[in-house]
């Protein structure tokens, strides 16, 4: 695209971190069109440079940067960001999206997004500054945690409002859970990110821009922002605003499909002392809220007695859960400190609590003992022990350490004796704190979703918990569902905008918004469109990386065990009524039995050539 | 004899930007609204208004504060600055040349320099567009423009009604 | 007798409205769900209602979830369940979640 870009930036930096050098690179009006921004670029990124076999620790990888045509201007809540790269944890499409500051910074800066390829030789940072860009020397940031991360390099830059996005020391020993933080209390989450950075020795990206996204209709596009704002105050988003996310442990209980003790139930009996109406009385100090967003979702607790008087961290429900009921934990201070400890040092609090979780059940089964555990009396609820594993995890240090490090697919692989049957994830992604057996729409989209297991891009359990199909039955028309979702989400993730959003938002104002910003003609069924074409090229990826239909099963636990809690005592998934569904699913996506993309269905979305060789039908 | 004016003079019933700390979740909207209305820029560092986080808790936004002896009047070398009948400041696009002295002079670090033009620019209150837009446009409504002496009476209203109202009757 | 009540439990902003964690009601017949809103929204005002986004057809599952006997009744068909004695009723926020 030429000087005429309006949305996007129209260019992108190419970084070879092993050379020190990088280039500009302008992006194409198809690529722009077809792909959108965010997830669409980042697939297209993967696909086109990670071919099949490249390690993901090796300098083959490439780690993606990519932010969408709405970053960086008025519109709400589109200060988000999304990396990407061949997974270490699922070995599929590693992918991640963050909001914060850090994305209006890089695209003010001028810049769509960072291709970085390689590996530094040693330990460095990337600074973006306005139209310069380039490597600087981390070795005295190394070892520091993300909070100091940032206060060092706005320090040495002489800039307090420059924005930061890091590795803490986990992600530098290749935690393979590691995440990345950036403005404190905002991470790109899942699927081990942070140790690919490691990996090619980057400590973090910095930015500052001074620049002015140029927008195709100025007016408009505030206007209807505005409008959008005053959207945001409704009752639609009044459960973010008000006790944001938490307030899910009790809704989840009464529906008995709160994960705890490793899944192993749908219902916590202290889940009075974990819920956010509790949490809202007794540690919440401030509702905060990213760069240009009127919702304002961010709970940050402070803890304010005990032996973790002072630490403070931002709290959802997922990282509530997977270190509260799911490791047995009944203490907020606990959970608070986990939370820090997660946040400061690196590590996605979801597959920390969920491989933490595993480790306590195999204690308590006599699998791992003693030296195993290094000495931790690791029973379900003892939340000093989780902490302390936690810490030896985020570390890599002592047998349980580098044990627990490895994500709960590899840990339970290593140890064996059975251990697998409850290692609760899908591709090796942690499944997140929606119970399998008693939501079962949720299950389908989590075992589907393209990054392993996570809901975050089908919200499929929406229609398990509004009563809308019957959550305890699955059946061939789910699949629709599941697929909708999807193309939904995709293009929300392309775009992008939080999900919070959505329930102002129609597709329409979405296609809406795109045609404002970027001056390119956009109807709510091509978005649809693109977001089926980004899904599917996305699809391409993994099955590039030997995905296969069997990719898309929840673990053992859900067919084998049935849960016993009152309200959905015996309730379990059956092979038969997942196989119904997941071929209900592949239908509704034009896809093979074996869940290939069809010849027709890449023709009708333009990805013929990524259909060569994928053998489809 | 004085003739009567809304927008009330300086000293104590001067009207100024008051954010409220307990509302402000440093959400920058304010930063955005004001770039752009006065800016026509979506970049929020081309904002009048300022917002700052100071972690973990505190977010604040600051913009002029019509002080009673403006240092940034004082400090122009070029008398580009100058304090309007109201307090507020303005500043003589022509006659500034960029020093930034009057930004260095700022007590509260409200002033900036403009990113392409490089004048000094300040908070004017919106007053070609009626009223300021960080007001109109807050998400929390946690800025007013208002005078610091109704800003203390609201305070002393809310703090006696939470704890007083039930008290002061004559029965019991 | 738990048998002679029917259990109504309030969450999150429910709870604020109504001040209370959970009320019983004594009743010694059917009562169909509408109703039973009715006589909780007299008991606690009418934010109670609005709070559930109660229309002509049923209650908005976008702002909240009914359970009835730990089964969530769908939006529109708020009208169709008839409460028995010994039953257990929910009313919550809508689940929240990033997606």
């Amino acid at each position: 695209m030429g000087v005429e870009t309006k949305g996007y930036a129209g260019k992108y930096i190419v970084f070879d971190l092993g050379k020190g050098k990088g280039r500009s690179e302008a992006l194409s009006e198809s690529v722009a069109t077809n792909f959108i921004g965010g997830y669409g670029f980042g697939a297209r990124t993967l696909y086109d440079n990670v071919r099949a076999g490249v390690e993901p620790y090796s300098p083959e990888n490439v780690l993606a940067w990519w932010t969408g045509p709405l970053a960086g201007t008025v519109a709400p809540t589109t200060s988000k960001y999304a990396v990407f790269a061949r997974s270490p944890l699922t070995g599929f499409f590693g992918f991640g999206v963050s909001s914060g500051g850090f994305a209006y910074e890089l695209k003010s800066a001028g810049w769509d997004g960072v291709v970085f390829f390689g590996r530094s030789p040693k330990p460095v940072y990337f600074f973006v500054d306005d139209d310069a860009y380039g490597l600087r020397d981390a070795s005295a940031l190394w070892g520091k945690t993300t909070w100091e991360t940032e206060e060092l390099v706005r320090e040495e830059l002489g800039d307090d409002a420059v924005r930061v996005a890091s590795i803490g020391p986990a992600g530098e020993g290749l935690v393979r859970i590691a995440n990345i933080t950036n403005d404190r209390n905002r991470q790109v989450g899942r699927t081990g990110l942070g140790s690919v950075m490691g990996s090619k020795m980057l400590k973090a990206v910095a930015a500052r821009g001074t620049g002015s996204v140029d927008v195709a209709d100025p007016e408009g596009l505030f206007e209807f922002s505005m409008e959008l704002n005053e959207r945001c105050q409704g009752p639609k988003t009044e459960k973010y605003r008000i006790y944001g996310t938490p307030a899910n442990v009790l809704v989840h209980q009464k529906l008995c499909c709160l994960p705890s003790y490793n899944f192993q139930r749908g219902t916590f009996e202290y889940a009075e002392e974990v819920s956010g109406e509790r949490m809202m009385r007794t540690h919440v100090k401030k509702v905060i809220a990213c760069t240009n967003c009127p919702i304002a979702c961010d709970h940050v607790n402070e803890v304010r007695d005990g032996p973790y008087k002072g630490t403070v961290a931002s709290m959802d429900y997922e990282s509530l859960d997977m270190l509260g009921p799911c490791c047995g934990v009944r203490d907020l201070d606990s959970i608070t400190k986990a939370v820090n400890i997660c946040d400061t040092m690196g590590v996605d609090t979801i597959s920390a609590g969920v491989t933490i979780a595993w480790a306590m059940e195999c204690y308590e089964r006599g699998i791992l003992a003693g030296e195993d555990v290094d000495g931790l009396d690791l029973r379900f609820g003892n939340a000093e022990a989780m902490i302390r594993a936690l810490g030896l995890l985020c570390r890599k240090e002592g047998r349980l350490g580098r044990l627990l490090a490895e994500g709960v697919k590899r840990a339970s692989e290593a140890v064996g004796k059975g251990s697998e049957k409850f290692a609760v994830h899908n591709k090796g992604l942690e499944w997140g704190a929606y119970s399998m057996r008693s939501l079962k729409t949720s299950t389908l989209g989590f075992a589907t979703s393209i990054r392993g297991a996570c809901y975050l891009r089908s919200g499929s359990y929406q229609v398990d918990v509004k009563g809308t199909v019957d959550r305890l039955k699955l059946d061939r028309s789910r699949g629709k569902i599941v697929y909708e979702g999807e193309n939904s989400y995709a293009i929300i993730d392309s775009l992008i905008l939080c999900k919070f959003i959505r329930g102002v938002m129609s597709a329409g104002d979405m296609a809406k918004l795109y045609t404002l910003a970027t001056g390119f003609e956009m109807t709510e069924k091509q978005l649809m469109l693109a977001g089926e074409r980004i899904h599917n090229l996305a699809k391409c990826f993994n099955l590039v990386h030997g995905a296969s239909r069997k990719d898309d099963y929840p673990p053992p636990r859900a067919f084998e065990e049935e849960m016993t809690d009152d309200g959905v005592r015996g309730a379990r998934i059956t092979r038969e009524e997942y196989d119904e569904a997941l071929d209900g699913y592949y239908e509704a996506r034009g896809w093979t039995g074996e869940g290939i993309p069809m010849r027709s269905k890449l023709a009708e979305l333009g990805l013929e050539k990524e259909g060569e060789g994928l053998g489809v039908g | 004899m004085r003739a009567l004016s809304v927008l009330p003079k300086t000293g104590r019933m001067r009207r100024i930007i008051v954010c409220d700390i307990q509302k402000c979740n440093g959400c920058q909207v304010c930063e955005a609204v004001c770039a752009y209305a006065k800016e026509k820029s979506l970049n929020l560092k081309m904002s009048r208004i300022r917002v700052l986080r100071v972690e973990p808790f505190l977010n604040i936004a600051l913009a002029c504060r019509k002080c009673e002896k403006p240092t940034c009047v004082k400090a122009c070398p070029r008398d580009a600055v100058t304090a309007l009948d109201d307090g507020s400041i303005s500043v003589d696009k022509d006659k500034c040349n960029g020093c930034a002295w009057c930004i260095e002079s700022c007590e509260f670090g409200v002033l900036k320099l403009h990113l392409d033009n490089k004048v000094a620019i300040v908070c004017d209150f919106c007053k070609e567009l009626g009223e300021p837009q960080c007001v109109k446009y807050c998400p929390k409504e946690a800025i007013s423009y208002t005078t610091v002496e109704q800003a203390a009476r609201k305070s002393s209203r809310e703090v006696a009604e939470h704890f007083l109202a039930e008290l002061s009757t004559s029965t019991a | 007798m738990a048998d002679s009540r029917i259990e109504v439990d309030f969450i999150g902003p429910f709870r604020d409205i109504c001040g209370c964690r959970n009320i019983g009601l004594d009743v010694d017949r059917e009562l169909a769900l509408p109703a039973l809103i009715e006589e909780i929204a007299s008991k606690f005002g009418s934010e109670f209602t609005e709070r559930l986004g109660l229309s002509e057809g049923g209650y908005d599952g976008e702002l909240a979830t009914v359970i009835v006997n730990g089964k969530v009744v769908g939006g529109p068909k708020l009208g169709e369940v008839v409460l028995r004695p010994g039953d257990r009723v929910v009313f919550a926020p809508s689940l929240t979640g990033g997606g």
